[in-house]
Formats: C-alpha cells, sequence, structure tokens
C-alpha cells in the first residue's frame, strides 16, 4: 500500500517536471541490452533507475536473482510469462515491450547471483567489540540446540582448543549428528536431543496443533500426532536431498519414530477426568464385524500412533494404515441407524497433493466444518484452513491484498454480507478464492470403538467431482459446488508488491506458488533468526523501523533471497550464526536500547 | 491551543500504534531442560527430586515444550503415572504442547532460581556434590565462578573478582555463599 502510494506521489512530482528533457544516464547494470531496454522504455518515468546497479534493484525488491519469474520487474511487464499482473509500460505509454526486450531483462535477471550474506552494517553496528570467542560460539549453539549444557570435554571443544576447528565449524559437525540420509533412526543421543529441539521449533510454528473437535473424536489422539506436520521441515533440515520446496510437492507425508521402555497399555488422552481407570489400548478396535442396519461394518483393528522418545522421522509408509469404512453422520451424530457407509478402503496418511497443504493431518486441523458437510462456496467455507496457508507459511495475516483490487469481486445483491463491501471481500476474496481447492473433501467419522462410549476417528473423504463446472468460485453458496472439480482464486499480493490473481486448479499448483514466492522464504529466515538470536522482526515493519532494524531486515532479506536459491535450511543456519549478529555480546543490548530510545522522539515533539 | 495539543497527542499514540514497527529483541534464557541439566551435573544426581520440582516441571516459567506423546502411561502400586523422556511433562497434558523454546527473563523466573538455588545449597549432599572438587588453595572465586561458566565469559569473572576485591584473604570468603551467588546469577542461563 504504503509502496503504491510513494510511487504515486513520485510520478505525480515527475508529472510535474515531466515536461523538461532532464538528462538520462543509462543504468549500469550487469547486461548491456537489459540496460538498453532500461533506457529506452522505462527510464521516462521510472527516471531512478538510471542510478541503479544490480543490487540497487535487488535491495529495493524489483529483482530475485537467478528468478525472473518472481522478480516485480520482470513480472510487471505487459509480455512477459509471470503470472503475476501485468501493467509495464503503461497502456497509455504506449506498446508494450517486444519479445527480444522481454528477452533481455529475463536473461539479466537469470544471470545475476544471489548476493553473499555480509551485511558491512552489521559489523559497524557492534560496539565495544566484545565478541564470543570460538568455544563460546561452540557452546552457545550447543546449549540453543541439544538444551542440555556443553560437556567440558567435548571432542569438538578440544578441537577448538587445539585450534583445528571454529566455533561455527563445530556448530555445524554437530548439526550433522541428527543426518537422516542414510538412516531413518539417529543412534546417538546428541542426535537425538537436536531431531527434539528442532522438531519443538518447527511446531511452535502451525497456528492449529488440537485435534479435539467434538468429543467423539478423541479418538483422534490415539491415531494422529500433529507433530508429524512439523516433520515436513524437521526432515528437510536433516536430509540433504530434500529441498526445502519440497515440502509443498506430492502426497507423501512423514511420521515421527519414538521409542520407549515402557509398555503401552492406555490411551494417550485421559478422557475422562473423574475416574481414576483410563482406558485399555487392547480394546480399541473398529467395526467387530456385526451388523448395523443394514450394512456391515468390517472390522479395523487401528495401529495407534507411537508414543516415547523422539528418535527418528521417516516418510510414512503407503498402504499400512487403511481404514475400511467411513459413516456419514449427517442424520444425527450419535444415532448409527440409517446413516450412510462409506466402504472405502483408504489410506489415512496419503496426502492429497501439495506436500502438506494436502496433508490430511493439516486439513484436519484446519478445516473446522460440520462433520458430513462440504463446503457451499457461500456461507460454508474452510477458512481456516485458507488462512492457516497464509499465516503457517508465509507469516501473513489476513488481508493479502489491498482494497482497490478488491472492488471488481464485490455484489451489492448478493445476500451474503462479506460480499458486499470492499473491506469484507479484501479478505474473503484471498481466502473463499483457495479454499475451493478443497470444495470436494468432507469430514466424516470412522464406526464407533467397541470401547462402549462413542470413541470415534475423523477423517477427510473426497467426494466424487462430476464433469461440469459452472458455479462461480465466490459465489453465493450452492450444493453443486463441492461436486464439481476443484478450482481455486489466488489473490495475493506479496510484501515486495507483486500482484496475483488467477485461477488455480490443484493443490499442487498453490503449493508451486508458495515455494515460488519469498514470502514464504522471509518467513523461514524470520523464524530461525528469531530462535537463534532471540530478534523477532517485524516484516510488515521495514518502512517504519529504526536504523538498525532496517538493517536486520535488510540481513534477513539476504538470507531468504540465498535461501530461495540453495533451498536449505541448514545452510540458512550457517549463515545466521557465522554473522556478527550471532558472536557480539552486546548486539541485542545494543538493539533493546535503541527501541527504547524510539518513543521518546515523539514524546518529546516540539509543539 | 489546549485543545490543538490534545489532538496532536491523540494523533501521535495513532501513529505510534498503527505505524511503529512490531519487531521485538529478546535476550533468550535457556529452558528448563538447559537449566535443570546444568543444576543437575553442579549439584549431582541425589539432587534430581528438587531440580525436577522446581525446574522440570515448571515449563510455564521457564519454558521449553512438553510433547504428550513423548511420555506413556504405566499402572503403579498407587495408581497410575507418566514415564518418558526429557520431554514429557507432569501435569497438564496439551497445554503446554506449543510452550516457547525461547524465554525472556522474568521476576517469576529469577524467583525461581533464587528458590532452587538456594534449596540446593541447603541440601548436605548436594552442597558436599558441588564443592568436592574445589581447592581450598586456589582461588575459590575462579573455581566455583567455572562450576556454572566452564568456557570463557572472562570478562564477568573479572568483574566477580573486582567485586571481592576489598575482601582481604580470598580463600575466606564462604564457599556456600559464592556457590549461591553464581548460581543465582543470569549470565550463564543465557544462550
Ligand atoms: C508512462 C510511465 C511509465 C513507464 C514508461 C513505465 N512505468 Fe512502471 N510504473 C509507472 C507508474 C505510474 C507506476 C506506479 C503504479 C502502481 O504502483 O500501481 C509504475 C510502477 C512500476 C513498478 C512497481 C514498482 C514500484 O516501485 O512501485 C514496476 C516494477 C515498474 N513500474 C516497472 C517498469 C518497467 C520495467 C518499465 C519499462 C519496461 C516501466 N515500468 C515503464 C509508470 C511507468
Ligand atoms: C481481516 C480479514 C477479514 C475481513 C476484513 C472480514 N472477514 Fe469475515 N471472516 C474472516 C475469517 C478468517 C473468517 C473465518 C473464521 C473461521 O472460520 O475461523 C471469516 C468468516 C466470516 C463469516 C462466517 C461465515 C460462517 O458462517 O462460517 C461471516 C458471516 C463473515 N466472515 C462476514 C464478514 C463481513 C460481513 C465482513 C465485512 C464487514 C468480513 N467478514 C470481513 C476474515 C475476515
Amino acid at each position: 500500500m504504503r509502496r503504491t502510494l510513494a510511487a504515486f506521489l513520485t510520478l505525480i512530482l515527475l508529472g510535474l517536471v515531466g515536461c523538461q528533457e532532464l538528462p538520462q544516464k543509462t543504468p549500469s547494470i550487469s547486461s548491456v541490452d537489459a540496460a538498453k531496454v532500461l533506457k529506452n522504455r522505462c527510464l521516462d518515468c521510472h527516471r531512478d533507475y538510471q542510478n541503479f546497479k544490480d543490487e540497487d534493484f535487488i535491495k529495493r525488491g524489483l529483482v530475485v536473482p537467478g528468478k525472473p519469474q518472481s522478480s516485480f520487474l520482470y513480472a510487471s511487464l505487459r509480455n512477459s510469462d509471470s503470472g503475476a499482473e501485468q501493467t509495464m509500460p503503461p497502456k497509455e505509454a504506449g506498446d508494450p515491450l517486444s519479445p527480444e526486450e522481454v528477452l533481455a531483462l529475463k536473461k539479466w535477471i537469470e544471470k545475476i547471483k544471489v548476493p553473499e550474506v555480509k551485511v558491512v552494517e552489521l559489523e559497524t553496528f557492534s560496539k565495544g567489540g566484545d565478541l564470543l570467542s570460538e568455544a563460546e560460539i561452540f557452546s552457545r549453539c550447543y546449549g540453543q540446540w541439544l538444551r542440555s549444557p556443553l560437556p567440558r570435554h567435548h571432542t569438538l571443544l578440544k578441537k577448538i582448543e587445539e585450534g583445528k576447528l571454529s566455533g561455527v565449524q563445530a556448530c555445524k559437525v554437530l548439526l550433522n549428528k541428527a543426518s537422516l540420509e542414510k538412516e531413518a533412526i539417529v543412534n546417538s543421543d546428541e542426535g537425538r536431543k537436536l531431531i527434539q529441539t528442532f522438531q519443538s521449533l518447527h511446531r511452535s510454528w502451525f497456528s492449529e496443533l488440537n485435534l479435539y473437535n467434538t468429543d467423539e473424536q478423541w479418538g483422534n489422539f490415539e491415531i494422529y500426532d500433529p507433530g508429524n506436520l512439523a516433520a515436513y521441515f524437521t526432515y528437510s533440515l536433516f536430509h540433504s536431498k530434500k529441498d526445502l520446496a519440497s515440502i509443498f510437492r506430492g502426497k507423501t507425508s512423514y511420521e515421527l519414530i519414538r521409542k520407549s521402555d515402557a509398555r503401552r497399555e492406555y490411551f494417550i488422552f485421559p478422557y475422562q477426568e473423574t475416574s481414576a481407570k483410563p482406558l485399555k489400548l487392547k480394546n480399541f478396535s473398529f467395526g467387530s464385524g456385526e451388523e448395523k442396519g443394514e450394512d456391515v461394518y468390517p472390522p479395523w483393528k487401528i495401529r495407534p500412533i507411537p508414543t516415547g522418545e523422539i528418535v527418528g522421522i521417516r516418510p510414512a509408509p503407503k498402504k499400512r494404515d487403511i481404514l475400511p469404512t467411513m459413516v456419514d453422520t449427517r442424520k444425527g451424530q450419535k444415532e448409527f441407524h440409517g446413516q450412510r457407509v462409506y466402504h472405502l478402503n483408504q489410506d489415512i496418511r496419503l496426502g492429497r497433493g501439495g506436500g502438506i497443504l494436502g496433508d490430511p493431518l493439516f486439513l484436519l486441523l484446519n478445516m473446522k466444518m460440520e462433520i458430513g458437510k462440504a463446503s457451499d462456496g457461500g456461507k460454508r467455507i474452510p477458512r481456516k484452513w485458507a488462512t492457516s496457508i497464509f499465516k503457517d507459511f508465509m507469516c501473513r495475516d489476513l488481508p493479502v491484498v489491498p482494497i482497490p483490487r478488491a472492488k471488481k469481486y464485490i455484489r451489492k445483491d448478493s445476500p451474503l454480507s462479506f460480499r458486499q463491501k470492499a473491506s469484507c471481500v479484501q479478505c474473503h476474496m484471498s481466502m473463499d478464492g483457495i479454499a475451493g481447492l478443497i470444495r470436494n473433501f468432507e469430514v466424516n467419522y470412522s464406526v464407533d470403538s467397541g470401547l462402549g462410549r462413542y470413541i470415534q476417528t475423523s477423517h477427510i473423504r473426497a467426494r466424487k467431482s462430476t464433469k461440469t463446472s459452472a458455479t462461480p468460485i465466490l459465489g453465493d453458496g450452492d450444493e453443486k459446488y463441492s461436486l464439481e472439480p476443484a478450482r481455486g482464486l489466488l489473490a495475493f499480493q506479496s510484501r515486495s508488491g507483486l500482484y496475483y490473481e488467477r485461477e488455480v486448479a490443484s493443490l499442487e499448483e498453490l503449493g508451486d506458488f508458495i515455494a515460488e514466492s519469498s514470502d514464504f522464504y522471509q518467513c523461514m529466515s524470520k523464524r530461525y533468526l528469531y530462535f537463534l538470536t532471540g530478534i523477532n522482526l517485524d516484516l510488515d515493519g521495514k518502512d517504519l523501523s529504526s536504523g538498525h532494524e532496517r538493517v536486520l531486515w535488510q540481513f534477513n532479506q539476504k538470507l531468504a533471497l540465498r535461501l530461495q536459491d540453495h533451498q536449505s535450511l541448514r545452510q540458512l543456519i550457517e549463515d545466521i550464526i557465522s554473522s556478527p549478529l550471532y558472536r557480539d555480546r552486546h548486539y541485542l543490548q545494543n538493539m533493546k536500547n535503541e527501541k527504547q530510545r524510539e518513543p521518546a522522539q515523539y514524546d518529546e515533539a516540539s509543539y | 491551543m489546549r485543545a490543538l495539543r490534545t489532538v496532536f497527542t491523540l494523533m501521535m499514540l495513532f501513529f505510534n500504534h498503527v505505524l511503529w514497527s512490531q519487531t521485538q529483541v529478546q535476550t533468550r534464557y535457556g529452558d528448563r531442560l538447559f537449566v535443570g541439566e546444568l543444576l543437575l551435573r553442579v549439584f549431582g544426581p541425589d539432587c534430581k527430586t528438587i531440580v525436577e520440582k522446581e525446574v522440570f516441571n515448571k515449563p510455564h516459567i521457564f519454558g521449553g515444550p512438553c510433547d504428550p506423546y513423548s511420555q506413556r502411561l504405566v499402572k503403579v502400586k498407587e495408581g497410575y503415572k507418566t514415564v518418558g523422556p526429557r520431554e514429557k511433562c507432569s501435569e497438564s497434558f496439551f497445554s503446554q504442547y506449543r510452550a516457547d523454546l525461547i524465554v525472556e527473563n522474568s521476576p517469576l523466573r529469577s524467583g525461581a532460581i533464587a528458590k532452587v538455588c538456594q534449596s540446593l545449597s541447603q541440601k548436605k549432599a548436594c552442597l558436599n556434590h558441588a564443592l568436592k572438587g574445589i581447592d581450598k588453595e586456589k582461588d575459590s572465586i575462579e573455581e566455583i565462578f567455572r562450576l556454572f561458566y566452564p568456557i570463557g565469559h572472562e570478562r564477568l569473572l573479572g568483574e566477580f573478582k573486582m567485586a571481592f576485591e576489598d575482601v582481604s584473604r580470598k580463600k575466606s570468603i564462604d564457599h556456600k555463599f559464592l556457590l549461591k551467588l553464581f548460581c543465582q546469577s543470569e549470565e550463564w542461563q543465557i544462550l
């Protein structure tokens, strides 16, 4: 918003002086051809470009090195193949760029190298020079990552003292102890602690972890572990072949491997607070083969979710946890007669595409729909799922589009209040838009357990879609909506200002989009920065922040650009712990002091 | 004039609220696991009950999430109890599932630290374990300091030494006093 306003004001000012011929230089960027295009076609209006080097375009979020599609400058060209809204140069200014001109800009951006993480200002900020020694750096990462004090006679510490390793190198060696490449189970005590800590960190990123909806679904706690969602990130961190973007691809889900010496006899969840007697797991099975109404429920001997210490992670084996039957309880929740029965033989761990976005656990936690009801595209929409996607993976709160973009979807004659006003549509178009992708899903129960209580588990069921698609994505509600092929509207403005508005046809496509978006990588680097240093950067506060915050913002942006390029969380960690930020004992204190000073500027305003 | 001033102040409050960046800077304190394990290392395994009660079982004060899936219920004589690795939790089931890994210092926390340090140095077995390796002939300040700060922290050590400059015979400073002092100091908890 602010960006647009600033651009607008600049252009008004330019307009006022626009008639005067101002001298124009050719921008000194790394491609001569691209510089010519900018000079001939853009400088008339974007005069500041003439002084820019490559890094200025990067700094301002106009160019993502090596990635034209994600680059604001390229994506906004009228003839580019980016999928973002394309307006440049404006129609009033004449023809779009020729294919050759577009290509010149594309090639230029493709060849730009990702910058080093070094941010000079980070160093100049450290005052007093009280830096951690190499041994102290290792002691710091050891304490953070294992949540144990470093043993005085640790072999890596010895190597540091002998000058064979630096602190950062020792931290890297430590991290490798949890490697999952060769084996899914980690054997060393240190390796396990590492996995547990990062697993806890990643778990804290999810806004919804509670499996509890209604009493009947207590069984969910015995067959799902919400921590398995965090395992997508933890697996990527400790498996060098799993690039970060892969968490948004495919149908494989991940599971934690756990071990315990104690026998597993009872339910995890203490169902009745009052009774001292916990429920025995051995009776926990479903459907026992007896007749219910006209139907026979095949038995389901459930495989309970593992409990105990986390010792590893692996992709969940396919076709292991097969649920034979689901019931549709629309006709009354506790009446088991006369309801519909679906014989599905469904793998309850199998994703629905788009990696974590379509993970049954992520869907179940976030759909929040009434049992047996699917979306109608109007009042009934799984909005929480959509909101969680923006929040959990991009650190974005709604709205994610500016108000003027909403105008086109306002329908004054709609019976639904949130379709009538721009201030409502602004949120609902993005939310209701992508939720169209899971329109075919509903949540149903398993049949009840053999425990003599109404304990069931809940699961995602896909409705069969018919071939036609007729209802609008942002409609007023229609029972046919959930029977049409999945289709959603992606309406999203990135933090850098790129605006996307297009139809998406699958979770996989949505996953690809997130994996290409700078917001995802900035969100990831911000979270790691917080975990490692205690600085919780406000990604939306860039323009408002104090001097050092702006430096940190730039630092985070570089981390994110590099992450998008190398795709490795391990490298991200290394990037952060190699920086002065990690080494300087007083950096935080200086920042804190600066932050405390700020509000005073207003208090003392002279009026 | 006065009205103008009020309006101006209100405007400033408004902008301050709306436009201020929400970046937060917190000093990272180790969680219940880190703190508890260091105390156990210093005071010995006989002190497990105290550390368990005062540190490991207080995620709401020291941070450090609980993983309900890490534990199992087993039958014992008196009824049932949960067993599990370090991420288990005694009481609250899911409430600490997403407790922070990073916590700031708080009055509650420094109070809890003071309390556990007090209890530990009060107990003979713990006190003896902590001080058993201390060489009576050496500088006791540094020796005891190193229990909590095995690596580095030269500057801090220097400051402590300076504070005791006036005490003429360093060896005579009460070891128990030093132990409590360093136990309660903050810097060893910072990560
Ligand atoms: C006739 C004037 C004109 C020309 C020529 C022009 N632009 Fe723009 N450009 C604008 C205006 C006006 C805006 C602001 C509108 C807005 O933000 O919606 C803008 C905004 C942009 C933005 C948004 C970034 C920001 O700073 O807000 C980019 C990127 C951009 N132009 C790229 C280009 C490129 C690349 C060219 C040359 C190929 C070009 N423009 C040519 C007028 C022009
Ligand atoms: C900041 C974003 C945002 C804005 C602005 C917004 N909404 Fe919503 N709205 C939501 C979210 C998020 C939900 C879903 C809550 C959930 O299910 O957890 C929701 C749900 C609703 C629902 C519930 C539908 C149902 O019965 O389940 C209604 C009705 C609604 N909004 C109306 C409005 C109206 C009217 C406006 C404009 C005055 C508006 N909203 C503006 C975010 C927004």
